[in-house]
């Protein structure tokens, strides 16, 4: 390497050294410590004690474990594939030349800059089984009220439901997706006499499919990681139909003090999410065309 | 095109973003590094306060200095001030109105006649059990003193080693077990050790509303006193709209009240401390889960009960809002009561209880308790500010102005005392009768906690009978204990 690139390699580190300081300190030296920590039993102010893959074995007898294992897969099974076609749906709709489009636009992205809290606790009222508005508007259809959040078979979907709720990032994506899309691609579909819904299947699916499997693969990471929504709304009940991954851990880390078992659950939803990812992507060979 | 002479003596970008960069990094590192200590305020010394008049003897711990003190804290710097006093952080939950007042009053009346020790008031609210005091312990930032709200997370403290026993404070102080009511004693004594002082201990008795009985027809002036009168009067009182939604309810036992307590007026104990055991699946504790299922049934499910609690938010509770009848009521709730139910027309008994079983029965709820965190930096100061505020004067005031039940019987069951806490009468009286269940301090309290409501909710949806959902908790937490057992070997 000569002097000059050396001497530009050094500024380039120097430029970037605050973020790499944080991200060492504040992220990689934690997960390199939780990594030794899911091998240890570690409660907080003690000495980490080796226990090898105890932990890993604790775990897989533990119910609470499985509870929440199955109950976190239900959400990522419900909500991704919900959140991934409302989202192309609102994309589609607000690429179309309508009139206030760019406000429209702020409306559907407003929700996903409101703070998670807030809106957790809007939603506890418009949920509510008695003057709910949902039930509300149910009820003008004549549909019986449900008890969404009060039930063990309708909380969860009530959770599913409400994830719709922050597209707007999922949306801005798919509408960047979709100004690529080659406007010669859509004339020559209807010169060959397609209607809307075959161009939507034959044109714009296939060349905004990288941005569905970019927006699928991060749905499947964060729906894995959900946590503040379920914890404020119905705190992983009624009878533990909400108790996702995220609930779990937080218990066994911050109420029961067993850190070197939470490390260990950490881990293995990093696996499992990792898992996720690699067969998407392997699906996505098959399915997603590249131009 | 500038000369290579005027090129030259401008500054290159390289230079400038070199420059920049250093800078920003060099401001980042000054930022993040520890501030330095501050001063305290000097303040004049003040002589010691007189005792009030009325307060009972009490074997409460004064400000006396002890004689040996466990020293668990790291060398650090003292925060001395120009009047060479040592800077005491007291952590305390007192963020709700007449807490923080009372607090801050004492905190000041503790450093006006205090000549070594100034105490920080630093009101650090207790949401997310505690978290935030436990992350300061564990990254060895304790405070001087800590104050809880309620005493569960002292037992999962002391086993877990995050506060430190108290054993020679005892001695020196004079404090006696015998002075203690028993059930608040055992909050504070466990596994050998005294863990904190207590300021105030709570428990819960019947409260019902007047005008909902007396527009049903019944004697409003008469408590139910057995678990066969509330079943009666919960049923004539409950109403229902044509979808079965409820819109009124006379009675429910998990609204109010912890399955603990409720539990305890069938003669049913879930822990037994002299032997550390559990008692889980006892007749006694399958009858009261038996008696929860019956409420499911008359109130049409616990979903139907949820989406009707839903409704109330913020402050606003059934009770207050005169849909619910009849409820547990802690004994610091009629002092803030006229504030937020004006109308309300109620009157207050001992808990009904189960056939065979005393009247007069009850369960504590909680206390607030002062203890000294490991690695707190100036241990004997900060016992000399904990003692004080766990003294006579202190605990008294706490207490007459929260209306909450002081742990020390002499001072509880005073004239004088009671004269002062009106309101709190039928409580005090409750504590004379003698049949209350002392809490729960094993170390696997909290996952019980969680675990028996998951077991509660299991029966009120009839997901499992209250023997067997019993029984599986009961396995739940004998895999706990084995668990912790197994990490803390000297525990």
């Amino acid at each position: 390497m000569s002097k000059t690139q050396r001497g530009e390699m050094l500024l380039g580190v120097l430029f970037i050294s605050p973020w790499l300081i944080g991200f060492i300190w504040f992220n990689l030296y934690p997960i390199v410590a939780s990594i030794y920590y899911s091998f240890t039993s570690f409660h907080v102010i003690e000495t980490p004690q080796w226990v090898g893959l105890n932990n890993f074995v604790t775990l897989a007898q533990d119910d609470l474990f499985w509870t929440s294992l199955f109950n976190t897969a239900y959400y990522i099974v419900g909500s991704v594939p919900l959140d991934l076609l409302a989202a192309l749906f609102f994309a589609v709709l607000l690429n179309l030349r309508v009139p206030l489009r760019d406000l429209l636009r702020t409306c559907y992205y407003i929700p996903t800059v409101v703070p998670t809290v807030a809106s957790a606790i809007l939603w506890i009222m418009l949920f509510n089984t008695h003057g709910g508005i949902i039930n509300e508007t149910l009820g003008v259809f004549r549909i019986p009220e449900i008890p969404w959040l009060s039930s063990p078979n309708w909380a969860m979907p009530a959770l599913i439901l409400l994830s719709v709720w922050g597209i707007g990032s999922p949306v801005i994506i798919f509408l960047a997706g979709l100004q690529d899309v080659s406007t010669t691609l859509y004339e020559a579909a209807h010169l060959d006499g397609a209607g809307p819904l075959q161009t939507f299947w034959h044109v714009t699916v296939p060349m905004v499919s990288p941005v569905i499997l970019f927006n699928g693969v991060l749905g499947i990471i964060g729906a894995a990681q959900v946590f503040v929504v379920p914890y404020i709304m119905t705190a992983g009940g009624p009878l533990n139909a909400t108790l996702v991954y995220g609930i779990e851990l937080f218990q066994n880390a911050f109420v029961y003090y067993k850190m070197g078992y939470a490390s260990a659950m950490a881990w293995i939803l990093f696996l499992v999410v990792f898992g996720l990812t690699v067969v998407s992507l392997q699906v996505s060979r098959r399915y997603v065309h590249y131009e | 095109m500038a000369s290579r002479s005027s090129a030259s003596r401008r500054l290159s970008r390289r230079a400038l973003v070199t420059t920049l960069v250093v800078g920003s990094a060099s401001v980042a590192i000054a930022a993040c590094s520890s501030p330095a200590p501050a001063a305290s305020t000097a303040a004049p010394p003040q002589p010691t306060a007189a005792k009030p008049a009325g307060s009972a003897a009490t074997a409460a711990p004064t400000a006396a200095k002890p004689a040996t003190a466990p020293t668990t804290a790291p060398a650090q710097q003292a925060a001395a001030s120009s009047a060479g006093k040592v800077e005491v952080d007291f952590w305390n939950p007192a963020n709700d109105k007449l807490g923080k007042k009372i607090i801050g009053e004492l905190v000041d009346e503790y450093n006006k006649q205090s000549t070594k020790v100034s105490a920080k008031d630093t009101i650090v609210p207790d949401d997310s059990h505690y978290a935030k005091y436990v992350t300061a312990i564990a990254s060895g930032q304790a405070p001087g003193g800590i104050m809880t709200y309620d005493y569960t997370p002292i037992v999962d403290w002391a086993s877990q080693g995050f506060i430190v026993p108290l054993d020679s404070y005892q001695t020196s102080n004079g404090i006696k077990e015998t002075d203690y009511f028993p059930i608040a004693w055992q909050m504070i004594d466990f596994h050998g050790h005294l863990w904190g002082f207590l300021q105030e201990f709570d428990f819960d008795i019947l409260a019902w509303n007047k005008s909902l009985l007396q527009k049903a027809g019944v004697d409003a002036a008469t408590p139910p006193k057995t678990t066969d009168d509330v079943d009666k009067l919960a049923a004539q009182l409950t109403q229902k709209d044509s979808t079965g939604g409820l819109k009124q309810i006379g009675f429910c036992p998990w609204i109010t009240g912890s399955t603990l307590m409720w539990t305890a007026i069938w003669g049913g104990s879930f822990y037994d401390a002299s032997s550390d055991k559990w008692t889980i699946a006892t007749d006694n504790n399958v009858k009261a889960l038996e008696w929860y299922q019956s409420y499911a049934k008359l109130l049409g499910g616990p979903d139907k009960v949820t989406s009707f609690t839903k409704l109330f938010t913020g402050d606003q509770t059934p009770f207050y809002s005169e849909q619910l009848a009849m409820e547990a009521m802690g004994e610091y709730i009629p002092i803030t009561l006229p504030d937020l139910a004006p109308k309300l027309q109620y009157g207050v008994a001992y808990l009904p209880t189960a056939p065979g079983i005393p009247y007069g029965t009850g369960q504590t709820d909680g206390g607030n308790v002062f203890v000294l965190p490991k690695g707190a930096p100036h241990p004997d100061e900060s016992m000399d500010f904990l003692s004080w505020m766990a003294g006579p004067k202190a605990v008294l005031q706490w207490n007459v102005e929260e209306n909450n039940v002081p742990p020390v019987q002499a001072v509880a069951f005073d004239d004088n005392f009671i004269k002062q806490v009106p309101l709190m009468k039928t409580w005090i009286d409750m504590l004379k009768e003698g049949h209350m269940v002392p809490p729960a301090t094993s170390p696997v309290t909290p996952y019980f906690s969680d675990q028996l409501n998951t077991a509660r909710d299991e029966v009120t949806y009839g997901k499992q009978s209250p023997k067997n959902a019993l029984t599986d908790l009961a396995k739940k937490v004998d895999a706990q204990i084995q668990q912790f057992h197994a990490s803390h070997p000297n525990c």
